[in-house]
């Protein structure tokens, strides 16, 4: 009976694990890893269960890392439980959020929040130190894909600020700030 | 939970007495059981001193359970190595002692009496000290005391020898998924608080001890180096103890200054006084090079404590822990402070979130 539960709990973690990093190949953070890789990044991230309402975290805290959503959904508001609560995203299972935290420590710029039951995967800054100490090669193939993602998110906010632009500002002041968004494009 | 400022109510700040109450109270236990304690202790700080070489056998694509074997193996081959030269060379040096115990005996008395005249050049007779009749009856007295209490701690002594390879083993192979089992056991309220401590005392702490490492194999080079240019004679002996005590502090300074001239003085036959002098110029200056380059270069700013709370850490660790106790009072007020710190940040961070919760 007990080497059946052992076996049992070895097969039940490998699946976890499995699972995990089935879900980590879906963040475009890790798309350039290689399946053992991921493997060895499945073993480093943190499975989190949370309750319906459950905050995950709150503006203005530290920022420490990135979630992930395996299963549920994370409403991302700012002024969490003010009269002024703006809600600014519902993320499902697959999407990401906080991985500007993996970068600096500055503090949160919105609040997360679990919207019924949720499984959630972190991956925090500490994490990724002691990855690129151990393996610069992994560590670089990360920072790559998080590189890539905040590049796609700084596009898709220029493009919002020239679609703002030009919707609030006569055509005459177009062209100078078509030079600016140029310029931030690099 | 917390007022309408938000800062934390009194139920938090139960929460977190009573944490601090159930770290100290399993401290306390841990720390009334010696036999588990120092092994601990130095299993701890044996696996922060070779963690790096682990990773480094990652970084060139080695599993991470063959890389500790490696690491364990040749230092588990270190000791094998050491067990069998040390009483080789220790039983040739008992040998020469021996031989060399008459002529020495009368060269520290020598020392002593010169020492003797020089006190009673310079201190009043009131204050002076009877070197030569105090020194030989209180080295004996100590020699039994120790030679008394050896046959009582002899089994304590091997169960010590025993666990502390064994936990070093566990903790080098398994102290990842045990960092990952108590982080997945925090409410998720404080679990980024945790690992934010959990990371800052691991590279503190680690930088030290790897750091204190380093020093005394410098420091004990830099000695052997002096006391060889000085012509001071065992100076690989005299470096080895004066590297060997760096690492304690405050008191090991003092143990290196008596026990090294000790050395030099037996086995030479030179102006016993002459090879005191030499001596402890080459340690002092060793403690010099070491306060100046060496610890700036090699600790850096590894660990940020004031150094009132070092002397007070130390002399109250040193009391009750004894040697052990001074040589780990640094890291772990270090700990501590980090702890602090780093709870304090988490738990003020956390204002908003009590207030709303």
């Amino acid at each position: 009976m007990s080497s059946r539960s052992l076996w049992d709990n070895i097969f039940r973690r490998q699946t976890e694990r499995s699972s995990i990093a089935a879900a980590l190949a879906r963040i475009p953070i890790f798309k350039n890893l290689a399946r053992a890789e991921l493997s060895l990044v499945a073993n480093m991230v943190h499975a989190r269960t949370y309750h319906p309402d459950e905050v995950v975290f709150l503006e203005g805290q530290p920022g420490t890392g990135m979630y992930a959503i395996t299963s549920g959904a994370v409403n991302i508001t700012l002024n969490y439980r003010r009269d002024d609560e703006i809600l600014l995203a519902q993320l499902k299972e697959g999407d990401f959020f906080g991985e500007i935290s993996l970068l600096d420590e500055s503090p949160r710029s919105a609040s997360a929040v679990a919207v019924g039951p949720t499984e959630l995967i972190g991956f925090f800054r500490s994490d990724l130190m002691d990855l690129i100490d151990k393996n610069p090669r992994m560590g670089n193939k990360i920072m790559l894909g998080l590189a890539a993602v905040l590049v796609e998110r700084l596009r898709a906010t220029n493009t919002e600020l020239r679609r703002l632009r030009e919707h609030s500002r006569p055509a005459a002041s177009l062209a100078v700030s078509d030079a600016a968004v140029q310029v931030v494009q690099g | 939970m917390s007022d309408r400022r938000g800062r934390p109510g009194w139920t938090a700040w139960l929460k977190i007495v009573g944490l601090i109450v159930v770290v100290l109270a399993l401290f306390a236990f841990v720390a009334s059981v010696p036999v588990l304690f120092v092994p601990l202790l130095v299993a701890i700080v044996l696996n922060a001193s070779f963690a790096p070489l682990v990773s480094a056998l990652e970084r060139r694509d080695w599993q991470h359970t063959p890389a500790v074997l490696l690491v364990f193996g040749g230092l588990t081959l270190a000791l094998a190595i050491g067990v069998i030269v040390i009483p080789t060379i220790a039983t040739r040096e008992v040998n020469n002692l021996q031989v060399m115990w008459p002529q020495g005996k009368v060269r520290i008395t020598e020392l002593l009496q010169r020492t003797q005249d020089l006190v009673n050049s310079r201190v009043p007779e009131s204050n002076r000290v009877n070197l030569v009749a105090d020194v030989p009856v209180r080295a004996q007295k100590l020699a039994q005391d120790i030679i008394a209490e050896a046959p009582q701690s002899m089994p304590d002594l091997a169960l010590t020898v025993l666990l502390i390879p064994l936990f070093t083993f566990f903790l080098m192979r398994d102290g990842r998924d045990l960092k990952r089992a108590l982080v997945a056991a925090v409410p998720n309220r404080y679990f980024e608080m945790t690992l934010s401590i959990l990371y800052s005392v691991n590279q503190q702490v680690g930088n030290y001890l790897r750091g204190l490492l380093m020093e005394g194999v410098t420091d004990s080079v830099i000695a052997t180096v002096l006391c060889a240019v000085l012509g001071v004679p065992n100076a690989l002996m005299i470096g080895i103890v004066t590297g060997s005590t760096a690492i304690v502090p405050l008191a090991g300074i003092a143990i290196g200054a008596v026990v090294g001239p000790l050395i030099a003085v037996l086995s030479s036959t030179g102006d016993p006084l002459t090879i005191v002098g030499l001596t402890v110029a080459a340690i002092v200056s060793t403690h010099i090079l070491d306060n100046i380059v060496v610890a700036p270069l090699i600790m850096g700013h590894s660990v940020h404590i004031h150094p009132i709370a070092v002397v007070v850490s130390i002399m109250l660790a040193g009391k009750f822990f004894g040697v052990l106790g001074i040589i780990l009072a640094v890291p772990v007020v270090s700990i501590l402070t980090t702890v602090i710190q780093e709870g304090y940040r988490g738990f003020k961070s956390n204002e908003y979130y009590l207030e709303h919760t």
